[in-house]
């Protein structure tokens, strides 16, 4: 009797792990194909020049689209992953010249059906859990990223660390790089923002996950830009995105502000000029910094406070003959113009936020949402108008720790 | 010491008694076992005569004539007394009754004996026969399992009663070095295949005179002996009861060893997990004596047999304790990171490639990608087919012949490794899968351990291929809950981890100091709590 019992709860146990399992999906994992980075552009016509093979692959890029024209056009970059007899033994490579990647394109106005077209295309299945980047084209975030995004978030298999990047032009071209060190260009341009905290010229949170935060709760955000030539790829400041559009383009100096109002400063060079040095200039290496951004409402004006607290090393001077003596009243001054650098650096970015494109990039109304909640409940509608003619105090207060080793 | 308990055993066979009255017990089942052994149906009423030359005749009937069964007739000197002794050539020693029991009878007996000595027996037991142990018997049972044993009998014209004298040759190896748990700082013996030598390397390594031997004859065709060893003031009396219930309990034909005696007394016998400890090590089997266990030694077999035993038990090594506690803990640790390894990986590296190669890191995906590109087996056949030919390279290196056991790493090796890889049938990391797997289990001390991992790596392999990670955890729980409830003799196998004690933890699961180690582990209840005085060391009398 107890034996019986026993074999129909162990019976029970490995039905239901047979049923109620979503693990059916098998597949060895040399027949997946890891897309590695997708590029999204809006969707042009053919180029009627094409002929013989290209003709031929620009029509497979065509989907025949059951309702309404195609809109976007959608590219994944896969691994060639190809057993060559002599790295039989040591495993993955191709020889040099052949491409390491394959770039699918496809059209269509939706990335489900896009993507679906492409599986008759490979032998692979497709799999995006290993996707690094997704490169946006300019074109695309004009027309709102709100309406194309749905697919990358709703996706199973793809992750809020996602990079997103912004591409003026074709986003596609991006991923047609050939890397010098890396194999593929998605991981190249995935591991390029690494250096963030070496230089603050780069933006730094782009992913996935912080894209979606900021598009449902209606802040503005920034995107890093890049540009490619044939092997290379560098971030070049940023897209502005207010209310799911791009508004703008945002330089690298900006993004360097918006870092630091961001409380991201993590890295970089401050550039000063010292009084009596004509021509010289001085330079601090930035190692830490603490920046406390408090709104505060006065007669029921709204205004911040920004204190940027940095802390970094006198890193080099040019064309400037302090006699080679650095004692305090020197560091003192260079820590005061160090401080009026950057404040000068904030006043203009935060202007040109305010001014030129009316972009809250610095995220100042989740500061009012969350500390000023019942100010934010009567302000909330009329943000467009309050953030223009907004006071933002910044002061800045600079710490040189170390001034290098003198040989 | 140790020989004066062996010949009272010698002798007295079965009727060894612990005191205690559950020796009463066993001493009835060993009276209705010994019906059923071949001496016992036999020859158990068959007396001895008056006539000699009719004994004789008896004895070899009995034994079937065979020709090593040798009768040398004499006369007792002097006299009209004609005398016989009936031995087995190739298990007696011919040298020791010929000096100690023929030729003091022949020669020296003018002397002593008279023609109507009316104490004749007395006077030869007494004062002639010079050999270890004498004893009188007239049941022919006793006769046949003596001469059997190598001892001589001794049987003289005119009496119904006879002699038996112990004159059993041991023909064995020396004691040799462990092979199978061999150790790097532990003792270079193991046992053999003389009960008597083993008896011997285990009272070398324990003067305590608590040390209780309790002999048993086991099998009805091979009558063998086997001794169950404990301390009695520490091993655990219920345990040591049952213990002796079991083989005492037992009606079987035979066994030879004490891995195939513990198949015989195990709890559970479909268990995978071996409920039993098989050592060759006398001093592993001496610190399982003091830690409160039974120690089982069969004649014939150079093992021994250590129950209770306990899954962190298994995984310890003698080698543990001759190293300072950090070092000894990385070495026990590492080995159960082995075990982890030995049953586990290929099936999480099944689940993980061929349903969630997402888990692993970009680079990593592509370079096992790039590896198996045009492989013609999926991963699960692939992990299969390298998993049957360990097993076999293992069986194979087993079975060979030492001499040419050398071919088989090379063709195994080579060929397997190598020359796969080359072909594109098997993918370089499965080759290293493999590897790692068959290094895991070749870490765990226990042999039949060893063998278990590899009993559960396909299940889990199957599990993995059909559902993934979540199959393996599954089965991971399904095993935890199974061996959770094994019990070797009365012990849950996974103690002291469940039921949890953290003070036994700390002994077992990883190697603590063995100066602060006076308590013994509480989960095998020992009778005497304490090992060593708490005292630390340097501190002074006279305090």
């Amino acid at each position: 009797m107890k034996k019986l019992k026993l074999s129909i709860i162990i019976l029970l146990i490995s039905v239901c792990l047979l049923i109620f399992t979503g693990c059916w999906d098998r597949k060895d994992i040399e027949d997946r194909g890891y897309v590695l980075g997708i590029a999204v552009d809006s969707y042009t016509p053919n180029d009627s020049q094409a002929k013989g093979d290209e003709e031929k692959k620009q029509e497979f890029e065509e989907t025949q689209t059951a309702i309404g024209e195609p809109l976007y056009e959608m590219t994944v970059q896969l691994p060639i992953i190809k057993r060559s007899p002599s790295l039989a033994a040591s495993g993955a490579g191709s020889s040099d010249g052949q491409p390491k990647t394959w770039q699918i394109t496809q059209t269509g106005n939706d990335f489900i059906s896009m993507e679906r077209e492409m599986e008759s295309r490979t032998s692979l299945t497709l799999y995006y859990e290993h996707l690094q980047v997704l490169i946006l084209s300019d074109k695309v975030l004009k027309d709102g990223l709100n309406n194309m995004i749905d697919f990358f978030l709703r996706h199973r298999e793809m992750r809020t660390s996602v990079s997103l990047f912004v591409a003026e032009g074709s986003a596609k071209k991006i991923l047609d790089v050939v890397p010098q060190e890396e194999d593929h260009s998605s991981t190249y341009l995935f591991e390029l923002p690494i250096n963030a905290d070496k230089n603050a010229r780069i933006a730094y949170k782009h992913n996935l996950g912080e894209a979606m935060n900021c598009l449902r709760s209606g802040d503005a955000f920034i995107l890093p830009r890049v540009e490619a030539s044939k092997d290379e790829i560098k971030i070049t400041g940023g897209a502005l995105i207010k209310d799911g559009k791009m508004a703008g383009w945002a330089d690298e100096l900006d993004i360097e502000v918006i870092n630091i109002l961001a409380d991201e400063y993590k890295g970089g060079t401050v550039v000063g000029r010292l009084s009596g040095h004509d021509e010289g200039i001085i330079v601090m290496e930035v190692t830490d910094s603490k920046t406390k951004v408090t709104p505060i409402i006065k007669d029921g004006e709204l205004s911040f406070d920004v204190d940027v607290k940095v802390k970094g090393k006198y890193a080099e001077q040019v064309g400037v003959t302090s006699g080679g003596r650095v004692d305090k009243e020197y560091i003192k001054e260079c820590e005061k113009e160090f401080a009026r650098t950057i404040e000068r650096r904030c006043r203009i970015t935060i202007e040109k936020m305010q001014k030129e494109y009316n972009v809250d990039v610095f995220q100042l109304s989740r500061k009012v949402r969350t500390q000023k909640p019942a100010y934010w409940e009567e302000v909330k509608d009329q943000w467009d108008e309050i953030f223009p003619n907004l006071d933002i105090n910044v002061r800045a207060d600079v710490t040189i720790q170390l001034i290098g080793v003198m040989k | 010491m140790a020989l004066n308990i062996f010949r009272k055993w010698l002798g007295k066979g079965v009727s060894n008694k612990t005191g205690n009255n559950e020796g009463q017990i066993s001493k009835d089942n060993q009276q209705s076992q010994k019906d059923q052994t071949i001496y016992g149906i036999k020859f158990r009423n068959i007396k001895l005569t008056r006539n000699l030359q009719d004994n004789i005749t008896n004895i070899k009937n009995a034994m079937n004539n065979n020709f090593d069964i040798k009768t040398k007739e004499f006369r007792l000197r002097g006299q009209e007394i004609r005398a016989a002794v009936i031995y087995i050539q190739s298990v007696a020693n011919e040298d020791t009754i010929l000096q100690h029991i023929v030729n003091p009878l022949m020669i020296e007996s003018s002397l002593i004996i008279d023609k109507d000595d009316p104490i004749l027996f007395k006077t030869i037991i007494e004062s002639m026969v010079t050999a270890e142990y004498v004893k009188v018997v007239e049941s022919l049972d006793e006769i046949i399992f003596a001469i059997m044993s190598g001892d001589t009998f001794l049987c003289i014209q005119g009496y119904d009663k006879g002699f038996i004298i112990s004159t059993r040759k041991y023909v064995g190896r020396q004691v040799g070095e462990p092979i199978l748990e061999p150790s790097v700082q532990g003792s270079q013996e193991s046992f053999t295949e003389t009960i008597k030598d083993n008896i011997g390397l285990i009272r070398r390594r324990l003067r305590d005179p608590n040390l209780v031997f309790n002999v048993h004859k086991l099998g009805r065709r091979t009558q063998l002996e086997v001794v169950v060893i404990y301390i009695k003031d520490i091993a655990n009396q219920n345990i040591v009861d049952e213990v002796i219930r079991r083989i005492s309990s037992l009606d079987i034909e035979g066994v030879h060893n004490a891995a195939q005696l513990g198949l015989h007394i195990t709890d559970s016998p479909n268990s995978i997990f071996p409920l039993f400890q098989v050592t060759e090590r006398p001093d592993r089997t001496v610190r399982g004596l003091m830690e409160g266990r039974v120690a089982i030694l069969v004649e014939g077999g150079s093992r021994a047999l250590l129950v209770p035993v306990t899954l962190p038990l298994q995984v310890q090594s003698v080698d543990d304790y001759y190293e300072n506690w950090i070092v000894g803990s990385i070495l026990r640790i590492s080995r159960y990171i082995g075990l982890f390894i030995s049953s586990f990986l290929p099936a999480i590296y099944i689940a993980v490639t061929s349903h969630h190669p997402g888990m692993l890191p970009t680079i990593l995906v592509l370079t096992i990608a790039g590896s198996r590109a045009g492989m013609p087996f999926p991963g699960f056949l692939e992990a299969i087919l390298m998993e049957v030919t360990i097993a076999m390279l293992q069986e194979a290196s087993i079975r060979l012949p030492r001499v040419v056991g050398q071919t088989v790493s090379i063709v195994g090796g080579l060929v397997v490794g190598q020359a796969a890889v080359q072909a594109g049938i098997v993918g370089p990391i499965m080759v290293i899968i493999t590897a790692l797997t068959a290094i895991g289990s070749f870490t765990i001390p226990d042999y039949s351990l060893s063998l278990a991992t590899r009993a559960i790596r396909i299940p889990f392999m199957v599990l993995a291929a059909t559902l993934g990670i979540f199959g393996v955890s599954m089965g991971m729980l399904l095993l935890l809950i199974y061996i959770a409830d094994l019990k070797s003799f009365g012990v849950r196998y996974i103690r002291p981890l469940s039921p949890y004690r953290s003070s036994d933890l700390k002994q077992t699961l990883i190697s603590s100091k063995e100066r602060s180690m006076v308590d013994r582990p509480i989960f095998l209840n020992p009778g005497d709590k304490q090992k060593q005085s708490n005292a630390k060391r340097g501190d002074g009398d006279g305090q």
